[in-house]
């Protein structure tokens, strides 16, 4: 059984409930949705660099670094306002953060937001049921590319997949979708249904140490308190490519399947799922406080056992937010940790032995 | 005259809700011995003595702080009864949309375990809601306002679960999965007109 | 030039100068250097101008004239000339000055009246639209017409009626209004209006409903209700208006601004009250359609009840002096569907329309006899049916609960004046139901389960209202409800909520006040016969017993028969020497009924002198010494036969007290008797020492007359007693039996008459072990002592200086420095016996007068002492806050708020929680004071809060509801940064132990929270 260290809390740590925390793919700074707020704290020192204000007339819910190397780092946020904003770093003076642009469009809340690997599409949803795809067509100058209103309630999450232009939602209508950009405009190609409540969160597998025959596999976490592994249905591959060339667009050109469900260890909704990329580890928080990672069996593939629990990660407050990623904690080597959020309003960094 | 969905609700008079009995006070000095019949002694008469406050009976009175008095579903009655229902001048207490047995306190987290000893135990409180007809719209704002209320006046330790009592409302399945969704409650407590109904709501509180 | 030519230069720029110059053409005139002829030819000209300004100045110019020309200077016939002058030239405006004038002399007779009121009516289109100023001055005009010359206008007819409306019409300026109205009233009372009544109510209606927002200034306070009143006495002025007013009223009811309704339901309620019945009854039931939505559908409360009002206005005005009780009346063809409109609800009793339709049955029937007897008639007997099907206790009591009200306004009939209860039907309506009522209460009240507590109150309540009504039950059977309320007070056991018991003794007492012999024959022997004997050890039922016949005993035969058999019980429970306590108990309830009753003038206070105040005296001191009861010496007996003794010491004359007082300390006993007083004796075992207590009740109560006590025996002078009490008091180990010295000593110097007194008590103070002649030893503390003389000297503001600077003094002392701090809670605190009721010397000004030294004193004294002795300051300031007004204190804000909040950090939990409370009553009386030491008080109220470990929690409750005040009085500027910090700050303590501060930190986190929140947008 290995263990979950605590190895520090960000400080100062906000006054009331934070909602997410996204670390930036290669810098060590790591942004926390808090109120009406952002704050940009440094994974190095562990400390509050900057706070992004004024943007959101509510609170943000969501917000996501722009893959890309450019020095200044551009972070997209998503809020309760139905507005999405996306910010950059002033090139000379890494504190002050420049309001690029806000792209308005949904009718309410917005949950989440998502960059494609490239960094040129951003997906966001909405409680409007609704998915829209923008692509960015000049500085600072965003298009509306595709909105996606299958869904039948609030999408809670969307996902690109680590390397494919093929996107994941999760939602309040118990499913999740995937879309695929088929010819000229973006469909629904898959339904996972499975789920018995809200589907809160969902992660893709990472590309390194995945079984190449079958392509990366969705993690999935609800309230229904089961965390589920879907993966694509062996023999896909003609019948795909065929579909391309008939002129009604298949509904669900792809079969997706429900791979194994991650043994019980919550026993309140599951906020929160991510799948490492070092170790190829599951993480999961939620609304009993627990943190609890789990890891794949490798022999009889496809059996998961939980390898390490921690009882309330933020005392007695819920846990809205997990994430892995690798940082120079303050004189130690780079290592793998664990980044967890809560109403708690802390951000706490754990390693996970 | 928006037309008022339900007119003629029952009533039940406060003196008949569910109430906290008077616990058996020990008797102390400042209690009058005789009640009524030494009600002609003045209050100054009890005045504690200033030079050993410690022999007052203020002190060692009513006051132990050991004994700890546990939250219990009386209390969390207490804290929402009084909410006032958005159509009629009457709390949800007095039409029975809020009722002691329906509310049940289950330890979620037992509170010690062997791997962190000092750790808080977790309690789910559940309220079942019993809307006065059963296509009441307003059962959702009501929902509302007894979460909202209860995860304000309760310490963080304690989760809120409100849901409609079964077979006591037409949509009773949608309305519960709304007011178990932290986040649309997150939302709609930042929606102006909404928190205003709510303030009203929870004035009389 | 002539007058006028000179008055029409001026009369632009500067009308003072124009109006003088007017006044000396009246001179002349008065002088005769003028004739009237004169000055209106020099009108000549400019009168008939063809410029109207010119003209109106010119008539103006004469209007001036004439008003300033003394009452008796024109003649008759002059008057004639002017007044047909003027009227020619009505419609320049200018005249109407001139013809106020001329209306009020003696000379201007009817035929010139109606001669200016045509004038008037006939050019009323361009007197219109003169500006406001003059239409005042038109209307002014029109009410001095309307006062002096009434008749003549009246004989007009309906001409004058319609003139009148025109002239009055499309005013909006609050002084026409209110002219307007009073015109318009006169005319509609006194006048034949039944053919002009439509155009006469619509130049009312039209200004209704009034919606008029005083200036801020208005020199003229006329208020919006001021207009609604005199509007409401037109509207409700003549029954002919009933057609028009009715269905124009009831259609404003449905606006939707809850002002205007309440002005609709008042003026309604006005119109009902004086129309005439037929006219009433015409519009009753369109009148109950609408109303009838207001009452059963409560939405605003106010309105409800302004509703219910109406109602029963109408049913008042249809009712009056109506005898007859068939179904053919106004009244009952009202009453009929109302009547069947409440029945149906009452089906469902418990649902809400039930409670509104029981209260409009009782209001109907309390409105006149003749509709109570047609109310219970249509709905005693469906009510008694449906109480036999429903089956739940709910719906039952609500139905009790509307018989309840009906028997209500039965008993307020009995009351009312001139209740006409004619003798054809000499049977009281409910009459017919008695039995069947009467078993439905009592089965109720007996036969239902304990635990209903409303459902038994509320069958209780209207037994007792059936006893009320008058001869309406045999006595018989309210010698059945005597027992019932009997058998609860007595043996339902006590553990049970208290209601029904306190209904059932407050029941019986009302029933004592008509039917006293009843409670005489019946509960009387009952409860004396509940009192036990000697009461087994752990039975106190008796209690229950003793307050129910304390509070019977509110007539006086009955409280003279309760004393007699009390000191019976006395007597034999002693005699068998049973437990203390119920021989205090006694002994209470004999005070309790004394204390009822006016003693100085009662005829039996000799006697209770005799058997209570001697014997018992003279009892306890043998007691004390072993020969006689030993409950009698038990020191709580001993303090409740003290008070006992002081009332009636208290009320005996001047000459029996003195006499009393000469036994103070021999406690009524001869010479020989075993029992020796206590004073100057050594080693007195502590029951006799307990006989202290019994002196200073004496003591006390024989007020001034206690110098008697000097003239006893020559050792017995004011020093030589001091001195020996106070030797009494450091010596003494019981600490009951020290405060009842102490107290003896403080009344003594208090009272003291001579200077010579108040300065062997100033020795005494500043040093009680030489007075006392006993040395001075470590173990025994003096500083009670010290403390009770300077209270005593304070109070009657005696060497105050120099009290103060002693005890003050003392605090800076290690030693006796901590007592010291804790006697400043005894200075100034109310004491039981040094009180006016005792004779004691009491100044208005002490506790101005103390505070007034000693806060600035202790404020700098606390700032100079060392660190060790500083906590004595505080709790010395404490101790003086706790009894000074806060007016007081706020004198002194600035320089005791500092050391107020480091109060806050001592960890003595009675002086914080002291000290919370008085920033709790500061922060309210003036917010601005604390808004300076914001950041310090909030986090130290915080700290005292959420810290069980470090304070009790009184004091953590304190903290919280001192945070609580402070959103809503100090500035939101000043909150908002720490609204943040507060919120959180609490959160913890929302886990607290104790529920009363959970219950606390929920409230005060609520009231941070709102005020925490803008409006957000929607």
């Amino acid at each position: 059984m290995a263990a979950i260290s605590f190895i520090a809390g960000l400080n100062p740590p906000a006054s009331s409930r934070a909602w997410c925390s996204t670390p930036h793919p290669t810098l060590p700074i790591l942004a926390t949705a808090t109120g009406t707020s952002l704050r940009i704290y440094s994974l190095n020192s562990l400390t509050l660099l900057s706070t992004i204000t004024g943007g959101h007339k509510r609170s943000i819910r969501s917000c996501a670094w722009k893959p890309g190397n450019s020095d200044t780092a551009t972070i997209a946020t998503g809020s309760f306002d139905a507005s999405v904003g996306i910010w950059s770093q002033d090139e000379d003076d890494n504190e002050e953060w420049k309001f690029a642009i806000v792209l308005d469009g949904h009718e309410s809340e917005v949950k989440s937001v998502a960059w494609s690997t490239g960094g040129n599409l951003l997906a966001t949803c909405s409680r409007d049921k609704s998915v829209w795809i923008w692509e960015e067509v000049g500085e600072d100058d965003y298009e509306t590319v595709a909105v996606l209103q299958e869904h039948e309630g609030d999408v809670k999450c969307v996902k690109w997949h680590p390397e494919e232009e093929l996107l994941a939602s999760a939602s309040y209508d118990d499913d999740i979708r995937l879309w695929r950009e088929d010819i000229d405009d973006w469909g629904c190609i898959a339904v996972l249904r499975g789920h018995q409540s809200t589907v809160w969160a969902i992660d893709w597998e990472p590309l390194s140490g995945r079984d190449e025959t079958v392509g990366s596999r969705l993690v999935s976490c609800s309230d229904d308190v089961t965390i589920r592994i879907w993966k694509k249905s062996p023999g896909q591959e003609e019948r795909q490519a065929q579909s391309r060339l008939s002129i009604i667009k298949s509904s669900s050109a792809e079969e997706w399947t429900e791979e194994a469900q991650l043994p019980k260890t919550h026993v309140r909704t599951i906020y929160s799922v991510a799948w490492s990329k070092d170790t190829h580890r599951i993480v999961s928080v939620g609304g009993d406080g627990k943190i609890v990672v789990y890891a794949e069996d490798k022999e009889a593939s496809k059996q998961w056992q939980v390898v390490a629990v921690h009882e309330c990660g933020h005392q007695e407050f819920e846990i809205n937010h997990v994430a892995w990623t690798r940082a120079k904690i303050v004189g130690g080597s780079v290592q793998e940790v664990v980044v967890t959020t809560g109403d708690d309003g802390e951000v706490k960094l754990w390693a996970v032995s | 005259m928006s037309e008022i969905l339900n007119a003629n609700p029952t009533i039940r008079s406060a003196a008949d809700l569910p109430s906290r009995r008077r616990e058996p006070t020990k008797k102390t000095k400042t209690q009058r011995p005789f009640g009524l019949l030494s009600s002609t002694i003045p209050d100054s008469a009890y005045t504690p003595d200033p030079f050993n406050p410690s022999s007052s009976p203020e002190s060692e009175g009513s006051d132990n702080d050991e004994e700890v008095e546990p939250i219990d579903e009386q209390e969390i009655y207490d804290l929402i009864a009084p909410i006032q229902d958005p159509e009629h001048p009457l709390t949800l207490g007095s039409l029975s949309v809020v009722n002691l047995p329906d509310i049940t306190l289950s330890s979620t987290l037992p509170p010690t375990s062997l791997s962190n000893p000092s750790r808080p135990a977790i309690t789910t409180v559940t309220v079942l809601v019993t809307p006065t007809i059963t296509h009441c719209s307003l059962a959702t704002v009501i929902g509302l306002g007894v979460r909202v209320r209860l995860e304000q006046a309760l310490p963080p330790r304690f989760r809120v679960d409100v849901r409609i009592k079964e077979g006591t409302h037409s949509t009773a399945e949608q309305v519960n999965r709304q007011l178990g969704d932290k986040e649309r409650v997150a939302a709609a407590l930042e929606n102006g007109t909404l928190m205003g109904v709510l303030r009203k709501m929870l004035e009389g509180c | 030039m002539s007058d006028v030519q000179r008055y029409l230069l001026r009369v632009d720029e500067d009308k003072d100068s124009a109006q003088r110059i007017a006044e000396e053409t009246a001179q002349s005139l008065v002088s005769k250097t003028k004739s009237l002829i004169d000055v209106v030819q020099s009108l000549g000209e400019y009168i008939n101008d063809e410029d109207a300004s010119i003209r109106s100045k010119a008539v103006n110019y004469l209007s001036q004239v004439i008003s300033a020309l003394p009452n008796t200077t024109l003649s008759r016939q002059q008057v004639q000339v002017l007044c047909q002058f003027l009227c020619d030239r009505i419609e320049d405006g200018g005249a109407i000055g001139g013809l106020r004038k001329l209306q009020s002399l003696g000379r201007f007779n009817m035929e010139m009246a109606i001669m200016t009121f045509r004038a008037l009516i006939e050019h009323f289109q361009d007197l219109m639209i003169r500006p406001h100023a003059q239409r005042l001055q038109i209307l002014e005009l029109l009410n001095d017409l309307m006062l002096n010359h009434r008749g003549s206008l009246k004989s007009l007819g309906d001409g004058a009626i319609v003139g009148i409306t025109d002239l009055v019409s499309g005013e909006k300026d609050p002084r026409s209004l209110m002219i307007i109205f009073s015109i318009l009233q006169v005319i509609m009372v006194e006048w034949d209006i039944a053919a002009k009544a439509e155009t006469l109510f619509d130049s009312a209606f039209c200004y209704f409903p009034i919606t008029f927002r005083p200036p801020p200034d208005d020199p003229y306070r006329i208020t919006a209700q001021d207009l609604k009143a005199r509007l409401r006495s037109c509207i409700s002025a003549s029954s002919h208006f009933a057609p028009f007013a009715f269905p124009q009223l009831l259609e404003k009811l449905d606006s939707t601004s809850p002002n205007v309704k309440k002005d609709v339901l008042q003026t309604l309620t006005a119109c009902t009250t004086s129309y005439n019945a037929a006219a009433v009854s015409n519009w009753s039931i369109t009148l109950w359609d609408s109303l009838k939505y207001e009452i059963l559908n409560v939405q605003e409360e106010d309105l409800a009840e302004d509703s219910l009002v109406t109602l029963q206005a109408i049913a008042i005005t249809l009712g009056r002096d109506l005898t007859s009780t068939n179904q053919t009346t106004h009244l009952a063809r009202f009453l009929k569907p109302i009547t069947n409109e409440c029945k149906e609800e009452l089906q469902a009793p418990q649902h809400k329309k039930a409670k509104p339709a029981g209260q409009i049955l009782s209001s109907l029937a309390s409105s006149s006899s003749v509709a109570l007897l047609l109310v219970v008639k249509a709905i005693v007997p469906p009510l008694l049916t449906i109480y036999q099907d429903v089956d739940n206790i709910a719906s039952q009591k609500a139905l009790l609960e509307v018989l309840v009200q009906i028997f209500n306004a039965a008993v307020l009939r009995d009351e009312a004046p001139g209740m006409v209860r004619s003798s054809a039907e000499a049977e009281h309506p409910l009459a017919p139901f008695k039995d069947r009522l009467f078993e439905v209460f009592s089965q109720a009240l007996m036969s239902s389960p304990h635990e209903e507590v409303t459902f038994r109150v509320m069958a209780l309540k209207g037994l007792l209202r059936l006893c009320q009504v008058r001869n309406y039950l045999q006595n018989s059977e309210i010698g059945m409800v005597v027992q019932y309320l009997d058998e609860i007070v007595l043996t339902e056991d006590p553990s049970g909520r208290e209601d029904v018991k306190d209904e059932a003794i407050q029941a019986l007492v009302e029933i004592s006040k008509s039917k006293h012999q009843v409670i005489m024959d019946i509960t009387f022997p009952a409860f004396m016969a509940n009192l036990p004997d000697p009461p087994t050890k752990d039975q106190t039922d008796y209690v229950v017993t003793l307050e129910g016949l304390a509070r019977l005993s509110v007539e006086k035969s009955i409280s003279d028969t309760l004393i007699r058999r009390l000191l019976s019980k006395l007597e034999t429970v002693l005699q068998d020497d049973g437990q203390a306590s119920y021989t205090q108990a006694l002994l209470s309830t004999i005070d309790y009924v004394l204390s009822r009753r006016d003693l100085p003038s009662d005829t039996n206070l000799s006697s209770y002198h005799e058997k209570i105040v001697v014997t018992y005296v003279c009892k306890a001191a043998l007691a004390s010494v072993g020969s006689g009861p030993q409950a009698l010496v038990e020191a709580a007996t001993l303090e409740i036969l003290g008070r006992l003794i002081a009332r009636i010491v208290c009320a005996l004359d001047e000459h029996k007290r003195r006499s009393v007082a000469i036994e103070t300390f021999t406690l009524f006993t001869q010479e020989g008797s075993p029992f020796i007083p206590v004073l100057y004796r050594q080693d007195i075992p502590e029951k006799q020492r307990r006989t202290m207590i019994l002196s200073m009740w004496i003591l006390a109560s024989v007020g001034q007359a206690a110098d008697a006590l000097y003239t006893v025996a020559d050792d017995i002078d004011f020093d030589s007693l001091l001195n020996e009490l106070t030797r009494l008091a450091l010596v003494e180990t019981a600490p009951t039996i020290r405060h009842y010295i102490l107290e003896q000593i403080a009344l003594l110097v208090n009272r003291s008459s001579t200077s010579k007194g108040l300065s062997d008590a100033l020795r005494a103070m500043y040093n009680p072990f030489e007075a006392a002649q006993i040395d001075a030893t470590p173990s025994i503390d003096a500083t009670p002592i010290v403390f009770w003389i300077a209270k005593a000297l304070l109070l009657r503001l005696s060497h105050t200086q120099e009290v103060l600077d002693h005890v003050l003094g003392r605090l800076s002392d290690n030693s006796c420095g901590p007592t010291s701090a804790r006697g400043f809670g005894l200075l100034l605190a109310t004491d039981e016996i040094i009180s006016k009721q005792y004779g004691a010397k009491l100044r208005l000004l002490t506790k101005q007068k103390v505070f007034s030294i000693c806060a600035p004193r202790i404020a700098a004294d606390f700032r100079a002492a060392e660190a060790s002795v500083k906590p004595n300051y505080l709790i010395a300031l404490s101790g003086i806050l706790k009894d000074v007004p806060t007016e007081v204190t706020m004198t002194e804000i600035a320089t005791l708020l500092p050391l107020l909040l480091q109060s806050l950090d001592l960890p003595d939990q009675e002086v914080k929680a002291a000290t919370i409370e008085s920033l709790t009553v500061i922060s309210q009386e003036s917010p601005g004071a604390v808004e300076g030491h914001m950041s310090s008080l909030v986090n130290r109220l915080l700290q005292a809060a959420s810290k069980p470990r470090e304070n009790i929690a009184r004091v953590r409750f304190n903290a919280l509801r001192c945070l609580q005040i402070f959103p809503g009085r100090v500035k939101g500027s000043v909150l908002l940064p720490y609204g943040a910090g507060v919120i959180k700050g609490i959160l913890p303590v929302l886990d607290d132990a104790k529920r009363h501060v959970r219950r606390m930190a929920v409230e005060c986190r609520a009231t941070w929270t709102n005020m925490d929140e803008p409006d957000q947008d929607a």
